[in-house]
């Protein structure tokens, strides 16, 4: 998948799942000071992810340590890599 | 009907069955104000008896794992003070549990305790000797490693677990060859209701580790255990209210629930409320609130587990032999849980049957109950109707199944021919009575990396516990209650305070 892929589908979710506005979605937005999602999202979203990449995430401390949305698409890649290879 | 003394106070919790009961009477030690409400006309839930033709059924709490000195059941009842209050009437350790395979004929004990289990089954499957030893050890290491249940060291902080990830029947196929054992694994199913390609191997394993331990009920059965909490948490200060259930949310700010709405329209104000009600039930309640999409998704798409279509009866006669209510029979007719498991399986559905002596100085007599195996499916052409209005198709289905149930009765116990039945159950049945989505036993399945909903939810004042949240049975949603009540107390607190208990 290509980064293009990754960072449209991500945003799907983001718009989708959580009804945040489209031009809010920038790689620099804080996932939770910027598009309002605090911890206790953090499951529905690592599940919305998992469904819509079908990848297997686990609550590990990658998850722990995304911050902005440039961070949620470079972990999408990283396990995407990780899972196909 | 009960009616609220207050119109507010710190917590309200919703559902009075197992997990509701241990987290009310929790909260209450902790110095909360504490309203917990139930829609059913007395306090505990599933753990309620009833009594038919002079004996006492239990509904669902008919034994349980880890009841022995040291072991998890006795170590939360030690936590939440009631160990005093109840007896432990252990089954036969060398074979507690009997599972009788009819195709291919297999009769598998379980006798209690790992190392004796252990050795007994490499004793039956001389060539898989290994494998074995591999199983009861991965049965140790996951209970070590799961939060709360090494009885060691209680309360680690242990997240998921890798075998979260892989489904029991990844492990089966990758380990085992001999489908009797295969089926001899998987056969703890029964007590947790999901099939061995949809359920994690950390939950197959966290609820088979405790039946192999040990097994047996409480004297009183369910009953005994709702009533010692119930009494330990009015103790406490628990305000209990039953034949009252929450309607509704009034609409909050800031991401949280307004007012708690009653069924007989009181509004109660609360600083946080606890669900112990099915995952179905918490999202309807939530809907009007707007949580995400994400979480409606999320919990939407988790499943009811196996129910139960139960038969009861009672022994007439002379009183059965010494054996009597010391084992559970299981009776398989296959030994591939996937395909026994399958709502359109041609095969006939596992049945369990469970003794209960009787007391002949109280006039009790000897009785038993039969659980088949069921699913929302088998009675979903009746889903619309209510108790004591089921149409003639319904109570023909009953009746056929009744029959079966009788029939596999001989090939099971001596004394087949002296059952008198009182009384049949369908999952509409503990639909009703239970206030249930669809009378599922074990709330919802459990499924590979699937996260039940525990804790706090994204509406900041509700939090959920119960049999779905965390572990399956009256052990997991005691276990919920007690981890749901730390998180809201504050780990710290609540580790410092319950230390001393054990
Ligand atoms: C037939 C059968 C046999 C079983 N056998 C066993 C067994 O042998 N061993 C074992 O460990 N487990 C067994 N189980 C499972 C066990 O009974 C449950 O896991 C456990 O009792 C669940 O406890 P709980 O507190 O989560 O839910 P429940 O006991 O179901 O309590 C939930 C309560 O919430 C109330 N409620 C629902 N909606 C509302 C509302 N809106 N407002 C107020 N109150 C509401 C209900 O009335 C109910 O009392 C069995 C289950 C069944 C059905």
């Amino acid at each position: 998948m290509t980064r293009e892929e990754i960072v449209s589908k991500t945003n799907a979710v983001f718009a989708e799942s959580f009804e945040i506005e489209p031009e809010r979605l920038k790689p620099e937005a804080n996932v939770f000071l910027d598009l309002g999602l605090d911890s206790l999202d953090t499951v529905d979203l690592v599940v919305a992810i998992q469904k819509r990449f079908g990848v297997q995430i686990r609550d590990d401390d990658r998850v722990r340590a995304i911050r902005t949305l440039g961070d949620v698409y470079d972990f999408i890649e990283t396990i995407q890599k990780e899972q196909q290879g | 009907m009960s009616v609220p003394r207050r119109n507010r106070y710190d917590d309200v919790v919703v559902g009075a069955g197992t997990a509701g009961l241990t987290s009310a009477l929790l909260l209450a030690r902790f110095g909360r104000s504490v309203l917990l409400l139930d829609k059913a006309p007395a306090p505990g839930g599933a753990l309620r008896r009833f009594r038919r033709g002079g004996a006492f059924f239990d509904t669902g709490f008919h034994f349980s794992g880890s009841l022995l000195p040291g072991e998890l059941f006795d170590h939360l009842l030690g936590v939440l003070g009631i160990r005093d209050d109840l007896t432990v009437v252990p089954y036969d350790a060398a074979c507690g549990h009997r599972f009788l395979f009819t195709d291919p004929r297999a009769e598998i004990d379980v006798p209690f305790g790992l190392d004796r289990g252990c050795a007994h089954w490499q004793a039956l499957f001389p060539k898989e000797k290994d494998a074995i030893a591999w199983y009861f050890e991965a049965l140790r290491s996951v209970a070590k490693r799961t939060m709360g249940m090494d009885v060691g060291r209680p309360l680690a902080p242990v997240g998921m677990l890798d075998e979260d990830f892989v489904s029991l029947r990844s492990v089966l196929d990758d380990r085992f060859r001999d489908p009797v054992l295969k089926g001899t694994i998987s056969a703890f199913a029964m007590c947790y209701g999901s099939p061995p390609s949809c359920v994690s191997f950390a939950a197959h394993a966290r609820v088979a580790y405790g039946f192999h331990q040990s097994g047996g009920t409480l004297a009183g059965g369910g009953d005994a255990l709702a009533d010692s909490l119930a009494k330990a948490a009015e103790r406490a200060g628990v305000e209990i209210c039953c034949g009252c259930g929450l309607a509704s949310f009034a609409q909050g700010k800031d991401k949280q629930a307004g007012e708690a709405i009653l069924s007989n329209g009181a509004a109660i104000g609360f600083d946080r409320c606890l669900l112990t009600i099915d995952p179905a039930m918490i999202l309807d309640l939530l809907g009007p609130l707007h949580p995400s999409p994400a979480f409606r998704e999320r919990v939407g798409a988790f499943e009811p587990s196996i129910g139960f279509l139960a038969a009861y009866g009672v022994l007439d006669g002379a009183a059965p032999g010494p054996d009597f209510a010391r084992s559970v029979y299981s009776e398989f007719p296959g030994v591939d849980f996937d395909a026994l498991m399958d709502p359109a399986t041609a095969q006939e559905r596992p049945l369990v049957v469970i003794e209960v002596p009787g007391d002949p100085a109280a006039g009790t007599p000897p009785s038993i109950s039969a659980l088949e195996m069921s699913f929302a499916q088998d009675v979903a052409p009746w889903a619309q109707t209510k108790v004591r209005q089921r149409p003639a198709d319904y109570l023909e289905y009953k009746r056929t199944r009744l029959e079966a149930i009788g029939k596999r009765l001989g090939r099971l116990v001596p004394y087949a021919d002296r059952v008198r039945w009182v009384d049949t159950a369908s999952m509409l049945t503990f639909r009703d009575y239970l206030n249930s989505p669809c009378g599922s036993a074990y709330g919802i399945k459990q499924k590979v990396g699937q996260f039940g909903l525990f804790g706090r939810l994204p509406i900041r004042n509700l939090y959920a516990a119960g049999q779905s949240a965390l572990l399956p049975g009256v052990l997991g949603a005691m276990m919920s209650g007690l981890f749901v009540v730390r998180q809201m107390v504050g780990k710290e607190v609540f580790d410092e305070t319950t230390a001393g208990a054990r």
